[in-house]
């Protein structure tokens, strides 16, 4: 007796609260590998390519399988020394989405828009678009790339003739690949004379950045991933590395296993991290939950190892290569004991009392010590060891982000934990390419290889090697973009940008959505460079072009420890779809030639047998102009003249080189492991001494922290966002002061929490709302469309501490909406940590914090008009008067009930 | 001729109004149990829903039921997702607000399969005992939602006999359910298994009510069921009932003492023969017999022109008094008698 | 010999009984297909057999947990009239103690943790997680003995086959039975064992 079943869709409150697929506006295939698979019979070709994976920063070696020209699978590349064929759970996925929602053929234009193009004479040429907040297929025509493209420069040269090269912004991305960035800088700087470049590594890592230059005159760190086996005591400010940088977690924990290391977790959250050390050895790992207070918390280490561990003060090296030490070591004596910090350490639910300072100190000082010991007793001198401090993004993203940073360097290079095998400053990137990024100055008032615009011999040798004409990179380094990619978006705001290209960026990642962001998009002539076709940026474009993807193209990514990674292309994108820097290229020819200048010489790239530029050329070209800097890179090109193998094949060859590679010994090698301090080697053409610092010396600078200002100060920034025509690119004075005072973006309304939800007055915000990712996903577009990554998280959600909820009268699983003064989303509330039945309920907030990825951003749907979970409709605008980067985790919201 | 008069042992009760309009009471009863079984899995649907927060994930039909399960239910509850646990289950066996009730043919059924008295879920089972061994075999004709789809299938099968259409009324003998009911507990006992919740309707309705809604299948049970039905419509009229219902056959050994029982007042009888027609149960209440097997379903109570049917408190029947005294057969029987005279 | 064939169970997939219930032989007999568990079930995970686990277990709920798996609500146990779901209270003590669903297994070869791909979604859906399994280097976990086998983590296994599964309580038992007897007795249909890797 059969039961005859009609299927019915189930709901549950357990492992995955998984979200109807109709209700969103993506489309998730129900297997792409499967349906990528060959029919019955047939040989199958496959194949395979060498690349970095796709995903975080740490640049695992993966290994992409292909069948029958389409990229199938994933497999971890044993043989290449960052993650020796371990892989994390998104990167073994990362084929999954590869052929999802993609677009292909010709580019979209907005209807109106080419209507208005095609009138004779070409109508009125800063017409921009009506319909955008819509991508639906009725608004776009489709036409030839060619027509597009034409198009675009026509109109990108009218506004260079008619309001500077500086009304043109081009908004990037650290997960395209490196030639593609140096393509696009080129582009900006030397072609049109745009200072307005920017990129999401702006909101990820310039704390990093400026933190490094502004003490040891370079980007990036000094490390390599092996150091993590030597340390003797690893840090993680603002770090949940066993979410974000798996491989390099577990690195890090097999290390602890092995030699017990001890472990410190800075974090106001108890996270999967803290935990996973814990499991290892509870008594040598220390959570310090400090939740803004992190500058006086170094400062305090500081004092408390000046007091009661004098013996680790590298007092030898302070006075031969560091400058503003004795002004640190006096401020730091003064004003930061443990117990003078205790109002700057989060409050009650934030536990640092001044004993946990001076543990943490004497955990310092004891690997310190073990260093010394190894050295018998010198800070220099053979031996390794000591303190590594590695931070994420969750210390970047601060309005005091580059204080934070200086601050770690401060204390390493106070203790000579700076730089040697085994210690020193290892900051953590989020995208597999910001440090290309990085290398290729592709930022506001940047030049490649680590120079500003303002240098005016780099300039001079930089216009050469673009082969363009130098007065543009005056033009550009007079031409200024206060606020960076916030004042970018400001100034658009304004009137005062009138074009943007958005390449392999979304635009949602920028904060204070609402009010920013998309009025802003609304003004400007948008060109977008996309791979999905509900991708949020095409909401605003006025013209889209497809574009191919990682696994597409090749071309080079950089991972956090500066090694240089090939990417190979794996399989052809869909028809139609273009490399992003090809499309560059195109363009630049264009533009260059309508402005007057020589668009074949300044692209002499060739194409190949696909119709594609070979990268490799473009590769080259930044070698040869990479000479002479601190990122020196010839030694690749001379080992390609005497052993006859081409760069590509060299980084192939041996899993990659770490830069700067300047001399042929030094690229066979696979580049530099250390740098400063005359750890590179050989290096006869080396541009500076110890450090490089024009002085060759450490620039250590006491950063401040104080909060008696703190509510008139924050008062005045909580008003962006909210006041009309209020800018930050005219406050500039509040926002510094911000900065040297150490502040928050927002401040909660402590008084109002203890209340049920309905009895918040709907002008208070008494909560702490951070946002921040979780392990399943990546960004907001890939992880996605990718059917497993999808299923494990496919829900936003809210961590709440159960007594908060209890207050409240939220139950675990329920909607709610986090709203602030600039927007809300809502989300489900994940109440009690890892007893809460919404899953992942893997870490757990303190009482008055609250928690949300910003990963599902677009996951319900990206049609403004049913998209409720756009995480970045509530951050805050206000940025780092140096870095760049705004707060993402110190929001004041308020809780409301979805009925 | 004497007057005989009734029986001095049983006390003749007032024969108020509301008796006659028992029978719509009944009615009504029985129609409510129905809705229940109906309504308790789409409640128990709109549980799930609640429970699992996913209104938001629902589709056109789905937020239909949410939406009128929550119309029902909000004036009763604030928290649905836990008071409505307190309406569960069917006639076989559910809770009302804590208290547990099942129907004794499953305490029967399991206690012949597990050979062991599960004390606990035996006192389940008290109250519907105890209503029995009073009022009888009332779950017959008041709860029993096989006895809501039988007579309206009755009724159908007039309708089908008025146009023509063959139906049957072959009579067995009442005899036969016993000895099922006692092969039942045998092979329960042998087999370990309850038998009688696959061949109880009752039981196999309340459960394809709750597949049907909840689980969206029909089973092997219904087929059973409309069998039963062409056999009452075909064969006899409420064949099952009468003749295979274990249930039945357990409830009417339970109540053979009933204290409140149906009583013809022949002083009023007229021998129309209304009653017997009506009688569900092939009893013959025109001549007395009513017995274990009478339901109480006041049926004939309501049909009889004469009231001359009603509710009295004893603990048998009277024997057979014989034809009413307003009947025909009566007057001219007495009035031989008194021509004899 | 009739009670023999009466009790043949053809057994296709694992199956779970509900959280709290009596040995498969006594819940046989004590279930009175009611449909009660499943109906207060909030996360609707149970469902009941038809012939296909033999005519003795027809219409008797079970929990198929790579379909549903249980979420250890415990309702079940405290509507069941009959016992045959044991009522246990709804705190991690008496869970632990008396939920009898089954024990988790690991499969090292499928499971991605061991192939050096750090995966550790069955430790989060765990609901016992750290008392039930737990995870070591690169998320790969370990069942420990606490583990009552609501089948959360066979699930959410990201893997095709999944790379955890349980081991329903009345193959554990036979299983261990079955290591100890020394022959089998010869007709005894009882219960198929099923081999696992």
């Amino acid at each position: 007796m059969k039961r005859i079943k009609i299927d019915r869709r189930d709901f549950i409150k357990s492992s995955a609260f998984i979200a109807s697929s109709a209700g969103t506006g993506l489309m998730v295939a129900a297997n792409p590998e499967l349906e990528a698979a060959p029919a019955q019979g047939g040989a199958v070709k496959r194949g395979s390519a060498l690349a970095q994976c796709p995903y975080c920063g740490v640049g695992c070696g993966t290994i992409i399988q292909t069948e029958n020209g389409k990229i199938v699978s994933m497999r971890p590349d044993k043989d290449h020394p960052t993650n020796y064929g371990l892989q994390c759970i998104k990167g073994l996925t990362a084929a999954e989405p590869m052929y999802v929602d993609r677009m292909d053929g010709d580019p979209y234009v907005r209807k109106d828009v080419w209507e208005e193009w095609s009138k004779p004479g070409h109508g009125d040429m800063e017409f921009i678009s009506q319909t955008k907040g819509s991508f639906d297929e009725e608004h776009f025509v489709r036409v030839p790339y060619h027509d597009a493209s034409d198009m675009v420069a026509r109109k990108v040269v009218y506004f260079a003739k008619k309001y500077s090269g500086n009304s043109i912004s081009l908004y990037g991305s650290g997960q395209l690949t490196m030639e593609g960035q140096y393509l696009e800088n080129l582009f900006m700087k030397g072609v049109l004379g745009s200072n307005t470049i920017e990129a999401n590594a702006r909101m990820c890592m310039t704390s990093a950045v400026t933190g490094y230059f502004a003490t040891l005159g370079s980007d990036t760190p000094p490390l390599s991933y092996d150091d993590i086996e030597m340390a003797d005591l690893v840090m993680h400010f603002g770090h949940n590395a066993r979410e974000s940088h798996p491989i390099i977690f577990w690195r890090i924990a097999d290390h602890k296993k092995k030699n017990d290391i001890p472990t410190v977790v800075v974090d106001p959250r108890l996270t999967g991290t803290v935990k996973g050390y814990s499991d290892i050895n509870p008594d040598n790992n220390v959570h310090v939950p400090i939740l803004n207070g992190d500058i006086s918390f170094l400062n305090s280490i500081a004092h408390v190892l000046l007091k009661d561990h004098k013996d680790v003060i590298d007092w030898d090296f302070l006075k031969a290569h560091v400058t503003g030490w004795k002004e640190y070591v006096d401020g730091v004596q003064a004003d930061y004991s443990p117990e003078q910090v205790q109002d700057r350490m989060g409050g009650e639910n934030h536990e640092v009392p001044a004993s946990l300072i001076r543990r943490v100190a004497g955990m310092f000082a004891d690997a310190t010590r073990k260093r010394l010991v190894r050295s018998k007793g010198k800070h220099e001198g053979k031996g390794y060891g000591g303190v590594i401090i590695m931070w994420g993004i969750g210390y970047n993203q601060h309005i005091h982000g580059q204080h934070n940073v200086i601050s770690i360097i401060n204390l390493l290079t106070l203790t000579g934990n700076l730089a040697k095998p085994g210690c020193g400053p290892f900051s953590m990137t989020g995208q597999p390419n910001a440090m290309g990024e990085r290398f290729t100055g592709g930022l506001t008032g940047r030049l490649p290889f680590n120079e500003g615009l303002n240098n005016l011999k780099h300039r001079a040798h930089m216009a050469k090697m673009w082969r363009i004409p130098e007065k543009n990179l005056d033009t550009a380094a007079n031409s200024k973009n206060p606020g960076f990619a916030v004042g970018m978006m400001e100034r658009a705001l304004k009137g005062d940008l009138k074009a943007m290209f958005l390449v392999y960026a979304t635009h949602i990642d920028l904060p204070d959505q609402y009010n920013l962001v998309r009025p802003a998009l609304l003004k400007t002539f948008n060109v977008v460079q996309e791979i999905y076709r509900h991708a949020p940026n095409n909401l605003y474009a006025d013209v889209i072009f497809p574009a191919c993807t990682w696994g597409e193209v090749n071309g080079v990514y950089i991972s956090s420890e500066r090694r240089i990674n090939i990417c190979e292309k794996a399989a052809q994108g869909p028809k139609g779809c273009r490399p992003d820097m090809d499309m560059v290229i195109d363009k630049g020819k264009e533009i260059a030639d309508l402005l007057g200048m020589d668009g074949d010489a300044i692209f002499p790239y060739k194409k190949d047998k696909d119709g594609e530029y070979d990268a490799e050329e473009v590769f080259r070209d930044v070698c040869r102009a990479s000479a002479g800097t601190d990122a020196d890179l010839t030694g690749i090109l001379e080992r390609e003249k005497i052993d006859g193998i081409s760069p590509y094949e060299q980084l192939k060859e041996i899993r990659g080189i770490q830069w700067p590679a300047p001399t042929y010994e030094v690229a066979k090698n696979g580049g530099t492991k250390r740098r400063y301090m005359m750890q590179e080697g050989q290096w006869e053409n080396r541009p500076y001494g110890y450090f490089r610092t024009k002085d060759g010396k450490v620039h250590m600078k006491l950063c401040k922290q104080d909060y008696s200002e703190r509510e008139e100060i924050t008062k005045k920034l909580m008003e962006f966002g909210v006041k009309e025509n209020h800018y930050t690119i005219d406050n500039q004075d509040l926002i510094i002061k911000a900065r040297d005072m150490g502040l928050t973006p927002d401040l909660p309304d402590e008084k109002f929490r203890h209340k049920a939800w309905n009895e918040v007055p709907k002008d208070k915000y008494p909560y702490w709302m951070g946002l921040g990712v979780v392990y399943e996903h990546f960004h907001t577009a890939k992880s996605n469309r990718s059917p497993t990554t999808q299923r494990l998280v496919p829900e936003m959600y809210v961590e709440m501490h159960e007594l908060d909820a209890k207050d409240l009268g939220i139950k675990d699983g329920e909607w709610v909406r986090v709203v602030t003064r600039r927007g809300s989303l809502e989300a489900r509330a994940q109440v009690g940590g890892t007893d809460s039945l919404v899953k992942p309920a893997r870490n757990s907030v303190p009482r008055g914090y609250m928690f949300g990825p910003w990963n599902l951003s677009v996951a319900d749907s990206a049609d403004p008009k049913k998209n409720k979970w756009l995480a970045n409709g509530i951050s805050s605008r206000v940025w780092d008067p140096v870095s760049g980067q705004v707060d993402f985790k110190k929001l004041a919201c308020r809780i409301e009930k979805l009925t | 001729m004497t007057f005989k008069s009734s029986n001095s042992s049983s006390r003749i009760m007032s024969r108020p109004y509301i008796f006659r309009h028992l029978n719509k009471v009944r009615w009504v009863c029985l129609t409510l149990v129905f809705l229940m079984l109906v309504l308790i899995p789409l409640l128990g649907i709109y549980q799930h829903y609640v429970s699992a927060s996913a209104y938001r994930n629902l589709d056109g039909s789905e937020k239909l039921l949410f939406d009128s399960m929550h119309a029902l239910s909000s004036p009763f509850t604030m928290d649905p997702e836990n008071d409505l646990d307190a309406l569960k289950g069917t006639t076989w066996s559910g809770q009302l607000f804590g208290l547990k009730i099942t129907d004794p043919l499953a305490i029967v059924g399991q206690m012949s399969a597990g050979l062991e008295v599960y004390w606990p879920f035996v006192l389940t089972g008290l109250i519907p005992i105890l209503l029995t061994m009073f009022f009888g075999r009332f779950y017959c004709g008041w709860i029993c939602p096989a006895t809501f789809l039988y007579e309206l299938n009755s009724n159908f099968a007039l309708w089908l006999k008025k146009i023509g259409v063959y139906t049957g009324d072959r009579k067995f003998d009442r005899r036969i359910k016993y000895l099922i009911l006692l092969l039942g507990i045998i092979a329960s006992t042998i087999t370990g298994t309850i038998i009688f919740a696959s061949l109880y309707p009752p039981a196999v309705i309340g459960r394809e009510i709750y597949f049907s809604i909840a689980l969206s299948g029909f089973g092997g049970g219904t087929l059973f069921f409309m069998a039963t039905l062409l056999f009452d419509i075909f064969v006899s009229k409420r064949g099952f009932c009468r003749y295979l219902c274990p249930g039945g056959a357990l409830y009417s050994l339970l109540g053979r003492f009933r204290p409140i029982r149906i009583q013809r007042v022949v002083e009023t009888c007229n021998d129309c023969e209304k009653c017997n027609a009506v009688c569900e149960f092939a009893l013959n209440p025109m001549r007395d017999d009513f017995g274990q097997e009478c339901n109480n379903c006041t049926a004939c109570i309501a049909v009889c022109p004469q009231d001359a049917l009603t509710f009295v408190v004893s603990l048998k029947d009277l024997d057979n008094q014989g034809p009413g005294y307003c009947s025909r057969e009566y007057r001219s029987n007495s009035d031989e008698r008194v021509n004899e005279k | 010999m009739v009670k023999a064939a009466f009790k043949v169970r053809h057994i296709t997939q694992r199956y779970l009984r509900p959280p709290g219930a009596l040995k498969e032989k006594d819940f046989i007999g004590r279930c009175i297909r009611c449909n009660q568990c499943a109906e207060i079930c909030p996360n609707n995970c149970i469902k009941f057999f038809g012939s296909e686990n033999g005519a003795d277990s027809m219409g008797t709920p079970y929990i198929t947990p790579r379909e549903k798996a249980c979420i250890l609500c415990m309702k079940c146990g405290d509507v069941c009239p009959t016992g045959a779901i044991k009522p246990i209270k709804r705190e991690l003590e008496p869970i632990v103690q008396y939920v009898e669903m089954g024990k988790a297994r690991v499969d090292e070869q499928l499971c991605l943790s061991y192939q050096g791909k750090s995966c550790g979604v069955c430790y989060r859906a765990c609901p016992l997680a750290d008392t039930a399994i737990k995870v070591g280097y690169m998320e790969q976990p370990t069942v420990l003995d606490a583990c009552v086998g609501c089948g959360l983590c066979e699930r959410s296994c990201i893997q095709i086959p999944q790379a955890i599964k349980v081991i329903p309580n009345h193959l554990l038992a036979s299983q261990l039975k079955a290591t100890h007897l020394k022959e089998r007795r010869s007709g005894d249909n009882d219960v198929q064992i099923i081999k696992f890797k």
